[in-house]
């Protein structure tokens, strides 16, 4: 081998495929919904209280996810009772069904468009490791939103946080939690030159945190409620639109894809027809599967469909998307670890649930 | 700097960098751990966004590298990155490609390295840092980076014979 060439050159040509697959999707509204650090003390104090769920956004890199807006409410549990909703079995139908079913609103959202703001309540949850080194296990720790997204500029977005506190996830973890002497309150070291996070077991105050105009993201970047409401109704005009926002190839491609599609059912104020086509969409990418009827963190009934891949670590993460097969309406998402086989139990990560979603004219509550 | 005009900033900020904070991650503590260093990333990001300089890329490998050090015991990382060196080489000896040879023995050279020459060889080869700005991320003066990154040339050099040497022995006693 010549030993003419620089070697930084040499070292430029080696640089491998694999630092350009591109990282995972993260929830841009989850990361800004949450206070900036200033230099002003009395924001740090509001900072400490904010922190309880940001490294849970970090540790479930997909995670939480935060602003959230959909037409309609999502089904209570007593009218989605599944035996007569006799799901068809491939995940492809259940997304072609929704397709179809979802795209019947039309005539409910035309009458209510005119409202000034998207009122959407969500319940989120992380799962994180606590407790002494040797004996780690796991809590789950919730917070409540209310987000009144302004569709114009000129009006301002607020967004209502509470935190609902955290508990052991499981049995298996309250047992642990009881050994490490039942703490009320948890400490997470933080990265360098940050304070460390601290967990309590209790309800947070609710805190209020306002921005001007919208904010909805998709695919990695910010998207005007114009821009939302001239989305392709088409599936593959809509795959086009979203892959040309994104540069990642492969696997990591079509989990894009499939969140994007998520977002666009569960998240975003945008059409039925665009809905449809997110469906659609869905239905047509390799490996997303149906794990069949399932319930959401608050035990209300839906089927689950779901895109699985294997990280770099080797374990399967998996983003699960439930809905009412009847109507077509998302409701929640979901973030399981499967550990090394699909066969086990697998873990949940995080979730994001609907509880209720209305437009409204009237002013937003100022606390 | 207003919440609206902050939420725009970041996301620009996102869609400008992410893959490159990324690349980054992965070539200093492998894929296993590179998405959780990203999202945590622009989470310290976000919080510290107030002194996020115009040209934030320098900046971003910073904070990536402070969490690096800070979330990670440096056995996880070591460990996790040794696992990425040596997949980088694998499956590049996988590929049937001209130049193949080449680029396996830059990389298995580069896997020998400690891991202070490799960061500054590749801020330089891979993450398109200028010296100033990649001196920066490693948090010396300029002068001092030259000094040490013609050090790093030098040992990646005498790696990269090394290894060509033992490439030959073992074509030859085959």
């Amino acid at each position: 081998m010549s030993r003419h060439r620089d070697v930084l050159e040499m070292l430029s040509e080696a640089r491998p495929g694999q630092l350009d697959r591109g990282p995972r999707p993260l929830d841009l509204n989850a990361i800004t919904a949450y206070p900036r650090d200033t230099t002003r003390r009395r924001r740090r104090r509001r900072l400490l209280v904010a922190g309880g769920l940001i490294p849970a956004v970090a540790a479930g890199a997909l995670a939480v996810s935060a602003v959230v807006v959909r037409l309609d409410a999502p089904p209570p549990a007593s009218t989605a009772t599944g035996r007569e909703a006799s799901p068809p079995a491939t995940a492809q139908q259940l997304l072609l069904t929704a397709a179809d079913r979802v795209a019947l609103e039309r005539v409910a959202d035309e009458k209510a468009i005119a409202g000034r703001y998207w009122v959407i309540k969500t319940e989120q949850g992380a799962t994180r490791q606590v407790g002494p080194a040797g004996r780690p296990y796991d809590i789950l720790q919730k917070i409540s939103q209310e987000s009144w997204l302004a569709w114009t500029p000129k009006d301002q977005s607020r967004f209502f946080f509470q935190g609902l506190g955290a508990a052991p996830a499981t049995p298996a973890d309250t047992a642990a939690w009881k050994r490490d002497g039942s703490p009320a309150k948890w400490t997470q070291p933080a990265p360098r030159g940050m304070k460390p996070v601290v967990i309590t077991a209790a309800s947070g105050p609710r805190r209020l945190k306002t921005t001007r105009g919208t904010g909805f993201v998709l695919g990695g970047r910010r998207v005007s409620a114009a821009e939302l409401s001239t989305l392709p109704a088409d599936p593959a005009r809509l795959k086009a639109y979203l892959l040309k926002q994104d540069t990642t190839t492969g696997e990591t491609q079509t989990e894009y894809l499939f969140w994007s599609a998520n977002l666009l059912v569960l998240d975003m104020p945008v059409t039925p027809e665009v809905r449809a086509a997110a469906y659609r969409m869905m239905a047509g990418l390799k490996g997303v599967t149906t794990l069949g009827q399932v319930t959401d963190q608050q035990g209300r009934k839906g089927v689950a469909v779901a895109y699985t891949r294997r990280g770099d670590a080797g374990t399967l993460g998996q983003v699960r998307l439930i809905f009412d097969p009847r109507t077509g309406q998302a409701f929640a998402r979901e973030f399981w670890n499967l550990g090394k086989s699909a066969s086990g139990q697998g873990k949940l990560t995080s979730y994001t649930l609907v509880t209720s979603a209305a437009w409204s004219s009237a002013t937003p509550p100022e606390k | 700097m207003t919440e609206p005009d902050a939420s725009a900033r970041f996301t620009e900020m996102y869609a400008a960098h992410h893959a490159q904070v990324y690349a980054y991650a992965v070539s200093r503590a492998g894929r296993r751990l590179a998405d959780d260093v990203v999202s945590e990333t622009f989470l310290v990001a976000w919080r510290r966004l107030s002194a996020m300089p115009p040209a934030p890329l320098p900046w971003l490998l910073v904070v990536a590298r402070n969490v690096m050090h800070g979330r990670y015991r440096d056995e996880v990382r070591q460990a996790s990155l040794a696992d990425e060196l040596r997949a980088w080489v694998d499956e590049v000896d996988a590929d049937v490609a001209d130049g193949v040879a080449e680029r396996s023995s830059v990389l298995a050279a580069l896997a020998q390295l400690a891991e202070s020459d490799r960061e500054l060889l590749t801020l330089v080869a891979w993450h398109g840092l200028s010296n100033r700005d990649a001196a920066r991320v490693v948090g010396c003066s300029v002068a001092t980076f030259f000094v040490r990154l013609h050090r790093a040339r030098k040992r990646l050099e005498q790696a990269l014979t090394d290894v060509d040497e033992t490439e030959s022995t073992k074509e030859f006693s085959r």
